[in-house]
């Protein structure tokens, strides 16, 4: 244990790594696809592609429906933006298949895409939206869970309004260590008059385990490295610390590090949660150029 | 000053939630003061260490990766075993476990620690097998309280290693037993050859299996497979074993995770002793009953068998190394460890109990036996808590034990009649376990009354309701039941409360019969929240010779008479409701009442001519009973010991 959390934290310090390729990583679309989706995931530096969970969808298919239930998220990045996203997963049979939507709100300076990040945290003249719908269906097969998501993404601004098919893949273990890869978003570009954006194709791959004893706590870690369409890098890691004091109960606190996708991001984030039996209540913290992102989720089990 | 009044008033609010879910520690009422008030067993502490110098030491493959004292340190070498058709964990699982232990299930080592006696010998021969857990926490070393105890009272006591079919393992309880069987040859090997420290010191007529959980089945199915020439499952598998096991323990075992051709693992004709704790977080029903019924004695020789449920005992706590958590190091969490006997007095209970057991039958000391007929006579050696005791000695003839047909006034054999007087309900059914959907598998019979009249006086009592058990001449001259008999049976009272019986019909009145002069219905009183019933229970124990004359004893004297013992295992308010079918585990005491206590009670009665026995309902004025296993035994006088307050 003490060996991962070594080389966690290393990770953690390298994915802090400063980085100036902005112009390259403002190039996709629709911005929805480029935020943390969830509180839990976000707490954890975005670091989900392998984590098990009830929104598992967003970050990596072949996870959807290990956990059953529904996941309910709002953010607000600044006073001109927020975001919504609301995701469910069940078994069915040999099957496990999810649902999930999240929609982004923000005003926007001009009518084009790609959207900037600045809209997270900016004003604009104008009102912008980003939108991502996703049905996702995943088996397991000699070992391995693996699924596919079939994505609508969308992007508004101000009275245009551009969307596009999109397909997620992906792979992962079922030990008490979950690896997980993940191909998302592949799909064609979207156009809006002369402007041309590509979706942010992202090939993660990561490994996470929680629930590892150290003391009377429970301690959880996770980490991914996802490279972008341009070549962009981007590690990320989090780390989770939980006490359950009665069964049923369970406090959690989280910090997360990662080498930021968007020019309004910053590396560090934290959270934390609450579990009163099938309920649990996320909130995570999101470092932003300019203030900081709330999130609240409920979860559902 | 606000946002921190905010936090702690937060703060307050999660620490009043969480305390309100936490269930306040609930348990039965102790009544051990009374029942464990007075000491009369005239015999040494079987808790108490011996005379002999203990010595150690380890026997093993010598080979073994994991396990420094079985690779570095054994004294005696042994071969290993296939035990590949009778274990297997198939797939990476498999590969992984092989890997950990640098073995499979076909080079299985038969390891042991020992503690072992100095002097000549014989020594009986003693082997416990802990049960399943985590492979990697070795469980062997936890029984080396036992071994200090027993060596140094002249018995060889060996711990078995079977760590290696522990973890994420199902279905290999038969080949737990078998490792028993493997190690009893190389204990064999052990006193036949000449340099071994064991050279002739070894009393192989004298061998006992002690087993704990899982272990506590394998012991049952080592003693079934110990007589088989060929294992069940496969016959291409040989058995040559015949050793001579005397007695079997088992510490709150499980049953029928491995069933020989899909049957009950059949055990007969050896002693067999059951000890098993009410909170229980692991093994959460009193699961070695139905193992504890099967025992058969069928070779005329004497033995007997006994079960205690221990009030407040849990699972891992009769091994040092699985200590209170009975789920794993994460199970605080869960289990409420509150109400936990102290682990030094669940243990001092083992060490009395199975030391006890031990003497009695592998070394004939009879003056340990009447602690298993009725504990209160040990009073001073046992810890102060509750226990409810069964008990059957080979002498026991069975006249009514609710198995042989649907007939509820027909016994167990012929000659045996059964019948009801003002019962409320009577029914034969199985007795259900804790656990939801789960049952002993044995009969018994319920048996309800309410002597109460119906109507405005709540004083007003019928004559009392009576189960009665008659007995044909033949029957009683074929199993010479005399004087010198003893009249046995388990019963144990419930909560159930049947209501007031029919006031008897006037017939006096013309037109009584007329449902038109019927009085209306009356409402039922409403119903209010009741707590236990703590109100002493008790009945009347009746026999009528031929010639009509009665004698009656109370049912108290012969061991505490207590409602079923609600236990609490978790922590979580409600969640016990939620796992459990019920809160108590219905266990039946056996009484054992001699019946000279009844010619005492009445000198003109004939005990040598007895027609029937009755219980009375006569003490308690409504109630429910579950009655089981009813006979008699001319049980050996050593059992017979005077019990306390039974005025003999």
């Amino acid at each position: 244990m003490m060996r991962a959390l070594r080389i966690g934290v290393a990770f953690m310090l390298a994915s802090a790594w400063p980085v100036s390729l902005h112009a390259q990583r403002e190039q996709y679309a629709p911005l929805v696809l480029q935020l943390p989706a969830t509180a839990r995931g976000a707490g954890l530096g975005g670091a989900s592609v392998a984590v098990r969970d009830l929104d598992a969808i967003f970050a990596n298919p072949a996870l959807t429906g290990v956990a059953s239930g529904t996941a309910m998220s709002l953010a607000r990045f600044s006073e001109f933006a927020g975001m919504g996203a609301v995701a469910a997963s069940s078994a069915l049979g040999a099957f496990n298949v999810g649902i999930g939507v999240q929609f982004v709100d923000f005003e926007i300076a001009a009518q084009t895409i790609p959207v900037r990040s600045r809209v997270l945290t900016g004003s604009g003249v104008g009102a912008g939206a980003s939108l991502a719908a996703a049905f996702a269906l995943n088996t397991t097969f000699k070992g391995l869970r693996w699924g596919a998501a079939a994505k609508y993404v969308e992007d508004r601004v101000a009275t245009a309004r551009r969307g596009a098919p999109a397909l997620d893949l992906g792979v992962a273990t079922q030990g008490q260590t979950t690896y997980g890869i993940a191909v998302q978003n592949i799909g064609p570009a979207m156009d809006l008059g002369p402007a041309r954006a590509e979706l942010p194709l992202r090939v993660s791959a990561g490994a996470a385990r929680f629930g590892v004893p150290v003391g009377p706590f429970d301690a959880g870690l996770s980490v991914s490295l996802s490279l972008l369409r341009g070549g962009f890098t981007s590690p990320a890691a989090g780390m989770e610390w939980a006490y359950t004091p009665l069964d049923g109960y369970n406090v959690a606190v989280r910090a997360g590090v990662r080498r930021p996708e968007l020019r309004e991001q910053q590396p560090f984030s934290g959270g934390a949660s609450f579990t009163l039996d099938r309920f649990t209540l996320d909130y995570a913290i999101e470092d932003l150029a300019r203030g900081a992102a709330h999130r609240l989720a409920l979860r559902v089990r | 000053m606000q946002p921190r009044i905010a936090s702690l008033s937060a703060a307050l609010l999660a620490l009043t939630t969480l305390g309100a879910c936490v269930a306040p520690l609930r348990l039965a009422r102790d009544d051990s003061p009374t029942v464990l008030a007075q000491h009369l067993l005239d015999a040494p502490d079987p808790g108490q260490r011996g005379s002999f110098r203990v010595r150690t030491l380890y026997y093993g493959s010598g080979t073994d990766k994991r396990r420094a004292e079985f690779r570095d340190s054994v004294t005696l070498r042994t071969a290993t075993v296939d035990g590949s058709k009778l274990a297997d964990v198939p797939g990476p699982a498999g590969k992984d476990r092989a890997k950990y232990w640098g073995f499979d299930f076909k080079k299985m080592p038969v390891n042991g620690r020992v503690w072992y006696p100095e002097g000549d010998g014989p020594f009986p021969l003693v082997l416990i097998v802990h049960g399943n857990h985590n492979m990697r926490e070795f469980s062997d070393p936890g029984y080396g309280y036992l071994g200090e105890l027993l060596a140094s009272r002249g018995f060889i006591l060996a711990s078995v290693d079977e760590n290696f079919l522990n973890g994420a393992i199902g279905r290999e309880n038969d080949a737990r037993g078998w490792m028993l069987l493997q190690h009893l040859r190389q204990w064999r090997r052990f006193n036949d050859s000449t340099g071994s420290p064991f050279a002739g010191k070894i009393d192989l007529q004298r061998i006992a299996l002690m087993g704990h959980s899982r272990g506590g089945e394998a012991v049952a199915v080592a003693a079934a497979f110990n007589r088989l020439k060929h294992y069940p499952d496969d016959a291409t598998v040989r058995f040559d074993f015949g050793f001579d096991i005397r007695s079997l323990v088992a510490i709150a075992p499980v049953d029928g995770q491995y069933r020989p051709a899909d049957k009950p693992t059949p055990v007969e004709n050896v002693n067999y002793l059951l000890i098993h704790g009410s909170h229980d977080g692991d093994v959460s029903t009193f699961s070695g009953l139905p193992q504890y019924e099967r025992i058969r004695f069928t070779d005329g020789r004497p033995r007997f068998k006994a079960a205690i449920w221990v009030y407040r005992a849990n699972h891992g706590q009769w091994n040092t190394v699985w200590g209170n958590k009975d789920n794993g190091p994460r199970s605080g969490r869960f289990l409420d460890l509150r109400g936990l006997l102290p682990p030094q007095d669940q243990r001092r209970f083992a060490e009395v109990t199975l030391t006890a057991f031990l003497e009695a039958t592998l070394r004939d000391r009879r003056e340990y036996l009447p602690l298993f007929r009725d504990h209160r006579v040990a009073a001073g050696w046992l810890p102060k808590t509750m226990y409810v005791t069964r008990f059957q000695e080979s002498d026991f003839r069975s006249a009514a034990d609710f198995e042989e047909d649907v007939d509820v006034t027909t016994g167990s054999v012929g000659g045996v009649t059964l019948a009801g007087d003002s019962l409320a309900s009577w029914k034969e059914a199985v007795i259900p376990f804790r656990s939801r959907n789960s049952n002993m598998a044995h009969n018994a019979v319920w048996l309800g009354w309410n002597n109460r009249i119906a109507g405005d006086d709540t004083t007003r009592l019928g004559r009392p309701a009576a189960f009665a058990i008659s007995l044909g001449d033949s029957l009683r001259s074929a199993w010479r039941i005399d004087r010198g008999s003893t009249l046995v049976f388990s019963l144990a009272p419930t909560d159930a409360k049947p209501g007031p019986r029919a006031a008897p019909r006037d017939t006096s009145k013309a037109g009584a019969d007329s449902a038109t002069r019927r009085p209306p219905p009356r409402r039922p009183p409403p119903r209010r929240p009741a707590g236990p019933d703590t109100t002493a229970f008790d009945l009347s124990l009746e026999v009528v010779d031929a010639a009509g004359t009665a004698a009656r004893v109370p049912l108290s004297r012969y061991g505490a008479v207590r409602r079923p013992l609600e236990s609490y295992i978790y922590r979580r308010s409600g969640r016990d409701k939620l796992r459990f079918a019920s809160l108590s585990e219905l266990v039946l005491q056996t009484y054992s009442v001699p019946l000279a206590d009844f010619a005492a009670a009445a000198p003109a009665l004939d005990p040598d001519r007895i027609a029937t026995v009755r219980f009375v309902f006569d003490r308690t004025p409504v109630g429910t009973i579950v009655l089981d296993n009813i006979g008699f035994s001319r049980m050996s006088a050593d059992f017979l010991i005077t019990a306390p307050g039974n005025g003999r």
